[in-house]
């Protein structure tokens, strides 16, 4: 299983920001760069305060190029994607973007408001670059649309465990969850993904049978604090849950 | 025509469906269920015969004589204003509370912005019997505290929405992510020609009954087609639901006119089409108002209802190919002719169409003695009344 760690770009200031992601790099195999949007419609009102915080502060997709190269000059064995939903990369224009994403050594991107009708030109461009395209599947795809999220993704798929957006829950209904998550495997034959409520250990044990999980909302919590102990000591106990499960797998 | 119906979802390059997957399945499905209505005899008779009794259509076309005199041309005011509820909104809000019901939806959500069609559905959803909520920005709710009052009366939940610049904008996001979470049991009852396929299709469809009175009433009335059709554009539901029935009719001048707010050279505006540039906000490819990075901007209108920083794809479409004429007139233009209106002709228009009040009034110079303009009064202006009044004495 692979941890992928969510936050967003320059929250809570761009400087401070660094700090928070290198540390997310050290115990996370993949950092999932959030980019500020105004409007933010996949997300709960955690990330969306973090958007509010990362705008005010001057973060933008240009920005971000800036700091994926940085990071991934310290963190070379780590994958970094940016998040980003679909408008700002539409006025960066897709080429410029995969071109620069591309030199800023990034792996590749999730778009939440891009699905595979509207993809189908980015994701090619995309992957003839050697970039790693990931779109969304939800609870709501059935099989003839998981087969069009298959074909525009490049190595992985995201699986959104729930109907709704962004955010820590309390409980997860890990049966139907796994359920999703089987099919959308059978029928893609890619890494899958899980991610959205996905909040503390208990879950991430729930979820062994992931190729990969994500957790966003809860870490950008302890950035909304300011308290990059509390982020560490999270982080480093879910990290020995993943690496409990790693053992225990072939 | 080829541009008549969307294809693929997209008029040109506009449109489409730019929203998170889990709704995809939910739009293909509704288009499924409007496809199959749209063809279904039993379905209209019912539609049309609310209209009739319960909306109170078809609408009159009035010749305004004292505002004509005024201009110095042949108006005619397509009396939208009174229609149950008060706007045109009542429209689409019965039609899609309609479509939900046969959809077996129990549940229906929608955004307002000036209130009016969050009034209209609260209206729609207690005649048919759907559990209702109504998102509204909370500086909306503050603008326009009776309609929250009256949605509340009609035993719709209304939720005022602190995000963003807590406005039109901010409420539509607010129901996408309720929508989003609810999607097995709600219908999402979009008050304009905006969002993805197949919204802004069906949105005209059950506004183009205002275009297709309006031509038919202009025959009996002049036995001729008019000159100028002009409506406000906001989202452009309304505008779209008068000029559709005239989009090949060539010689019918259509003119859409936008929120010009403080002015287009300042930032204080909602002109989307005449002052943005293409972008894609709340699941459409059109204009929109956005910064460098992409970012949607905030929006100023002295109308609640025109004040977002999008528009109907098809608008964009119809700009593209030149059928359509957009401009803007400014708060205070749209003041002034809420004024005219009211003294000369005892009708209190919506700020929403005193927009298009405004723009006849502008170029009142430039018609000559037989022109014949059609103007879609879309509202009446009893919602802004006290408004206006403490606007007035705030100056």
């Amino acid at each position: 299983m692979k941890l992928v760690i969510y936050a967003t770009l320059c929250d809570p200031n761009c400087e401070e920001n660094l700090k928070y992601l290198k540390t997310i790099l050290k115990y996370a195999d993949i950092l999932e760069l959030g980019i500020p949007f105004s409007d933010p419609l996949a997300d709960g009102p955690t990330i969306q305060k973090a958007h509010v915080r990362a705008l005010k502060a001057g973060g933008s997709l240009k920005k971000s190029f800036k700091v994926v190269k940085i990071l991934k000059e310290e963190f070379k064995n780590k994958d970094i994607y940016v998040m980003t939903y679909y408008n700002p990369v539409f006025k960066y224009g897709e080429e410029n973007f995969l071109k620069d994403l591309k030199e800023a050594n990034g792996k590749g991107f999730i778009i939440p408001d891009l699905p595979a009708e509207e993809g189908e030109n980015i994701s090619k461009n995309a992957k003839a670059l050697n970039l790693d395209p990931v779109f969304l599947a939800a609870p709501t795809s059935d099989e003839k649309r998981i087969k069009l999220i298959s074909k525009v993704s490049g190595d992985n798929i995201y699986y959104v465990s729930l109907t709704g957006i962004t955010g820590a829950r309390d409980k997860l209904d890990f049966e139907n969850i796994k359920k999703h998550y089987l099919k959308v495997k059978e029928i893609s034959k890619k890494h899958v993904w899980i991610g959205f409520g996905i909040s503390k250990k208990e879950h991430v044990q729930a979820l062994s049978f992931a190729d990969a999980i994500v957790i966003g909302s809860k870490v950008v919590s302890f950035i909304e604090k300011n308290d990059l102990k509390g982020l560490e000591k999270f982080l480093k106990e879910i990290r020995s849950e993943v690496e409990k499960i790693n053992a225990t797998s072939c | 025509m080829s541009y008549l119906y969307p294809i693929n979802g997209k008029f040109g390059e506009f449109g489409g469906k730019y929203v998170p997957e889990t709704l995809m399945k939910a739009l293909e499905e509704l288009e499924e269920s409007y496809l199959k209505i749209k063809e279904d005899k039993e379905f209209w008779e019912e539609f049309n015969l609310l209209l009739k009794d319960y909306v109170g259509r078809p609408t009159p076309l009035y010749f305004a004589e004292n505002f004509s005199r005024y201009i110095g041309c042949k108006v005619f005011l397509k009396r939208e204003d009174l229609n149950h509820t008060g706007a045109h909104k009542i429209n689409n809000a019965l039609g899609q509370a309609l479509l939900a019901k046969k959809m077996g939806k129990t549940r229906i959500i929608a955004e307002t912005g000036a209130g009016q069609h969050g009034v209209a559905t609260a209206t729609a959803c207690a005649k048919v019997g759907l559990k209702c909520r109504v998102y509204m920005g909370k500086e909306d709710a503050q603008r326009q505290a009776l309609n929250v009052f009256r949605m509340k009366l009609l035993g719709a939940e209304v939720v005022e929405v602190e995000s963003g610049s807590q406005t039109l904008k901010d409420a539509i996001n607010e129901a996408i992510r309720d929508w989003v979470t609810n999607v097995e049991n709600t219908h999402y009852i979009i008050g304009s020609v905006v969002g993805p396929h197949p919204y802004p299709m069906i949105v005209r469809d059950f506004q183009a009954v205002i275009g297709k009175e309006v031509k038919k009433q202009i025959m009996e009335k002049i036995g001729r087609l008019p000159d100028i059709i002009v409506a406000c554009v906001g989202g452009g539901s309304n505008a779209m639901g008068i000029m559709y029935p005239f989009i090949e009719n060539k010689n019918v001048k259509l003119v859409g006119v936008e929120a010009g707010g403080l002015g287009i050279n300042t930032n204080k505006h909602a002109a989307s089409l005449c002052a943005g540039e293409v972008g894609v906000l709340h699941g459409a490819k059109s204009y929109v108002l956005q910064d460098e990075n992409g970012n949607i901007m905030p929006t100023h209108s002295i109308s609640a209802g025109l004040d977002y920083p999008g528009v109907g794809p098809e608008h964009a479409f119809l700009k593209e190919i030149k059928r359509v004429n957009y401009t803007y007139v400014t708060d205070k233009e749209a003041l002034e002719a809420f004024k005219v209106l009211s003294e000369l002709e005892g009708i209190i228009p919506a700020l929403e169409s005193s927009h298009a009040l405004a723009w006849v009034i502008k170029h009142k110079n430039s018609f000559s003695k037989d022109t014949v303009i059609v103007v879609n009064l879309s509202g009446r202006g009893d919602k802004d009344v006290a408004y206006v009044k403490s606007y007035l004495e705030g100056k």
